[in-house]
């Protein structure tokens, strides 16, 4: 008898601690935040297109639990532009025209940061010209001019949509066979704005590695 | 909950054992709650494993595989293979989703062991996705043709700058040489209609001389797309029995500042914008005289024709969802001119003309968080012109023409397959017209009012993959004939990306021109059209062959109008669009052939009118020279003779004019980022135009009734301009809008 009650609060006290375990995973499911820091910080680390796509599923089916979340919507529409620039030709249509279809969905939400929308669109017009930089070029250089504009009339510290420009400018100044004298300097500025950026828990963050980039492939000569 | 303990994990599974060995009973009862107490959540691990393939077998890397309503899940690798586990208690679902195909979904048992085998199936359109081509050219944001929006009518050869001008490159439309309007597979100027943010334009075009083309009122700069629908259009647009030019004018734009210049014209204007909204003008000042005084044209002005015109917008984002745009122009024309008619007595004047023209347009575009589009819109359209000396020394007319345009609209998509659009609009229309003699009598004074009312109703669905249907409905009544008009619509449209077809049965409408009295209701056209075309890539090939049958044309009998008339107009376009010469040079290429013939107004029998040509063929290409920054355009057309009637021959409209050949330069040179240099020139090769021919009203003393060519009053026309953006921002953007 005694050892069936031993038993028995063995399985009791197995059972309160999986109980209890239990909860705390349905705590942890139904935190927003915790599943987004999951996803955000998994991008840290993803270095490979495959990945990447991973990723941007686990954020569809955040977005699928959690359909009042705008930031979900953004980093998935953020996510089909970066993974585009990587895809081959099948996928790369494929993943601007999702890209589009989320930034659509983002017009939807009444909190949505407008200054962040609008960069992230401007972001979209400057990959979908990266894309086929002839064809579109000429039809979408001014959205993307007007999109950073518009982001930074709503937030004049954007520094993604100061560095989105910046680097459009010099690429269209090198297309036209000039170049911008002060692009160095420019970019010194954007990174006091990444750097003075105080932005929320989860808030679109990116933009540090292009900066990093420009700078080095610009700038790195004259240092 | 068997199966839940025979799955449970191996901790759980001994224990259980050695309570199931004790037989004492209040044991039983204590292992029995305790049970229940475990296995109230007992659930099993399952290990799922699967392939995804497309229906060629071949393997979908980064499909999205997880249970449904939870975060449980994974992506399969770059074979199409996954693999995960679960708990699960009870059948649950699976989801498959991936980029471009069709989601499925699965029922997982607790039992399941097997591997899962997916096969998806590519993505079908949604039907507000597809876009049908066929009937209808576009520029600008329009997925049926992308194509630069302004920029690329100023640059066509042959445009001029001019929205209108850029159309006539189309096969079946013709620009009049002579008046400069847009003519329409074989139908008369006035039954193609011009809206500008779904509103109709009353009077898109500038007041000009006799002879002289017009242009349109509306810089193309205003618009971000422009859409020509050739025939059987959508029923959202009425009291149009040939073709409707439907455009969008831009969206919340950034700050600019702009002028420009040139021998006839100096203008500018700017946009200011904030947060949720921009506000836009451009003023132009056009004045002819140092342009007539270095190039005499044929006409004696005594004033020279000057017009000022002004455009405003402001554009407000009400919400995320809702914007609303006000879009406000102004106009004013004038000129003095010395005429004398041939073959008439007395008819020397000074024809003294001061026209004015206000647009005032406003919309409201609203999405809900459901996706249903509101759209509700208000426009008003005034033309004033006065005429001093307009038939005799000493006349006065003028005509006074005004239109309040209502409408509503729902659009809304009903799953992937089913789109609806309904709504309901109403024109009110008022127009004054009086001729007083130079002897101060009054011998004409009409008034003409009108309201038409009418709902719209049109639905697209799909009813299997690539076959689409288009079932429309419009229904208008009109106060002034007291009378119904049903105009249904049908369309079948077979869509195979890149290649389309389409067949389309359509019923349109019109009001008679309003000088015209005694008429019982409106005209109506039945439009049939064929079309097939293919788009890849940067290659456009169209072919169309339509018909449209024309009843109730008013048609004077005796000394009055009846609505009798009725005719015809068959033909064939076809349209190519591509690039050349290692994708440098832009061309099109387009050719119409056209068959009409109606009994109108005061025909005495059946003819073709004098703005239906034959062939019609056109060809426009476009070349950047990049090291010098400089685009140049070319157009050429050729236009079959023109019919009119020759009162020294026997029988109607019984002569045609010799061919008109034309060609169109122009340059486009990008003098540096902020300054552009814009340039054309009309007739390179200098052929004198003869659109038909003005004929004496009586014969002279041998029998002969003599005659005049009309031609315009000068064969060739020269311009430059400089445009400035005085922003940094953009470069090369001369647009202030």
């Amino acid at each position: 008898m005694k050892n069936l009650l031993l038993i028995a609060c063995i399985i009791l006290g197995i059972s309160g601690t999986w109980a209890n375990e239990k909860e705390k995973s349905e705590k942890e499911s139904n935190d927003f935040e915790y599943h987004l820091g999951i996803a955000i910080d998994s991008l840290s680390h993803v270095h490979t297109f495959q990945g990447g796509v991973a990723t941007c599923n686990f954020l569809k089916r955040i977005e699928d639990r959690f359909p009042n979340e705008w930031l979900t919507t953004y980093y998935i529409g953020y996510l089909n532009m970066k993974l585009s620039l990587f895809a081959d030709s099948s996928m790369k249509k494929g993943m601007l025209d999702e890209a589009q279809k989320y930034l659509a969905k983002l017009l939807a939400y009444r909190q949505v940061d407008r200054s962040e929308l609008s960069a992230l669109n401007a972001y979209y017009y400057y990959v979908l010209i990266a894309s086929k930089p002839e064809v579109n070029g000429p039809i979408y250089y001014r959205k993307v001019i007007e999109e950073c504009n518009k982001a930074i009339r709503y937030n004049k510290q954007n520094p993604r949509a100061h560095l989105i420009l910046s680097m459009f400018k010099n690429k269209m100044n090198a297309f036209q066979g000039g170049k911008q004298e002060d692009y160095c300097h420019t970019l010194e500025r954007v990174e006091s704005l990444f750097q003075n950026a105080k932005t929320k828990k989860y808030y679109p963050s990116w933009g540090m590695d292009d900066l990093k980039r420009e700078k080095t492939q610009n700038c790195t000569a004259k240092k | 909950m068997r199966v839940d303990f025979d799955l449970r994990i191996h901790k759980f599974t001994k224990m259980d054992k050695n309570i199931m060995n004790n037989k004492v009973d209040t044991m039983r009862l204590l292992i029995m709650i305790i049970l229940l107490l475990i296995t109230y959540d007992a659930t099993a691990q399952l290990q799922i494993k699967g392939h995804v393939k497309d229906i060629k077998a071949g393997p979908i890397m980064g499909a999205n595989v997880y249970l449904k309503g939870t975060l449980v899940g994974t992506s399969t690798n770059i074979d199409g293979l996954f693999d995960f586990t679960i708990d699960i208690s009870t059948e649950q679902t699976l989801v498959v989703r991936a980029l471009g195909y069709e989601q499925k979904e699965l029922a997982i048992h607790p039992e399941q062991t097997s591997i899962i085998m997916v096969i998806l199936e590519p993505m079908k359109i949604a039907i507000d996705e597809v876009v049908i081509t066929g009937n209808s050219y576009s520029y600008g944001e329009n997925k049926a043709l992308k194509r630069v929006d302004a920029l690329d009518v100023v640059l066509q050869g042959g445009s001029q700058g001019d929205v209108l001008n850029a159309f006539q490159i189309l096969p079946g439309v013709q620009k009049g040489g002579d008046d400069g309007k847009l003519y329409v597979r074989g139908g008369d100027t006035r039954e193609t209609q011009i809206f500008i943010n779904g509103m109709h334009v009353l009077s898109p075009y500038t007041t000009t001389a006799n002879n002289i083309p017009s242009r349109s009122r509306y810089s193309p700069f205003l618009f971000k797309g422009m859409n020509m629908s050739l025939g059987a259009y959508s029923a959202e647009y009425g009291q149009a029995l040939s073709s409707v030019l439907s455009m969008e004018t831009k969206d919340i734009t950034t700050n600019k500042l702009g002028l420009n210049i040139s021998p006839l014209s100096v203008g500018g204007g700017g946009t200011v914008a904030w947060n949720n909204g921009s506000l836009s003008s451009n003023i132009n000042y056009t004045n002819m005289s140092l342009y007539n005084t270095m190039i005499p044209d044929n006409y004696d002005w005594q004033k020279d024709y000057q017009s000022l015109a002004g455009e405003f917008e402001l554009k407000t984002q009400l919400s995320p969802r809702t914007i609303h745009k006000l879009f406000v122009s102004y106009d004013n024309t004038t000129y003095q001119r010395g005429v004398e008619e041939p073959f008439s007595t007395n008819s020397l004047r000074n024809i003294d003309m001061d026209g004015s023209n206000y647009f005032i347009n406003s919309v409201i575009e609203s999405v809900s968080s459901k996706g249903t589009k509101l759209f509700l819109g208000t426009a008003y359209s005034h033309s004033d012109l006065r005429y001093k000396n307009a038939r005799v020394a000493g006349d006065n007319y003028s005509r006074q023409g005004d239109e309040l345009h209502l409408k509503a609209m729902l659009r809304k998509k009903v799953g992937r397959g089913y789109s609806i659009r309904l709504g309901a609009e109403a024109y009110l229309f008022d127009n004054q017209e009086t001729y007083v003699d130079k002897s101060y009598i009054q011998t004409l004074d009409n008034q003409y009012s009108n309201t038409l009312s009418a709902l719209f109703w049109d639905n697209k669905f799909r009813i299997v993959k690539s076959l689409y249907t288009s079932l429309a409905y419009r229904l208008e009544y009109t106060s002034s004939f007291n009378s119904y008009s049903h105009l249904p619509k049908v369309s079948l449209h077979w869509v195979a990306s890149p290649l389309q077809l389409s067949a389309t049965i359509g019923r349109y409408s019109q009001l008679p021109n309003y000088t015209i009295q005694n008429v019982v209701d409106q005209e109506t056209a039945l439009h049939y059209q064929l079309s097939a075309t293919y788009d890849k890539r940067s290659f456009l090939f169209k072919l169309e062959l339509y018909k449209k049958v024309y009843d109730g044309l008013s048609l004077k009998e005796g000394l009055n109008y009846t609505s009798n008339g009725y005719g015809y107009s068959q033909g064939i376009d076809l349209f190519l669009k591509g690039k050349i010469f290692r994708r440098k040079i832009d061309y099109t290429l387009a050719y119409g052939y056209n068959d009409a013939q109606r009994q109108e107004m005061e025909y005495p029998l059946m003819a073709t009118p004098s703005y239906a040509t034959r062939h019609n063929i056109s060809g426009t290409a476009k070349y950047f020279i990049s090291p010098l920054k400089i685009y140049i355009g070319a157009s050429y057309a050729y236009t079959s003779g023109r019919t009119y009637h020759n009162p020294n021959r026997s029988g109607f409209m019984n002569a045609s004019t010799a061919p008109i050949h034309n060609l169109d330069l122009n340059i486009t040179a990008l003098i540096s980022p902020s300054i552009i240099l814009y340039a054309y020139t009309t007739n390179v090769l200098g052929k004198e135009h003869v659109y038909g021919y003005d004929y004496a009203a009586t014969p002279n003393n041998v029998g002969i009734y003599e005659r005049r060519a009309i031609v315009n009053n000068r064969d060739r026309f020269f311009f430059v301009g400089l445009f400035f953006s005085l922003r940094k921002s953009a470069a090369y953007d001369v647009s202030t809008f």
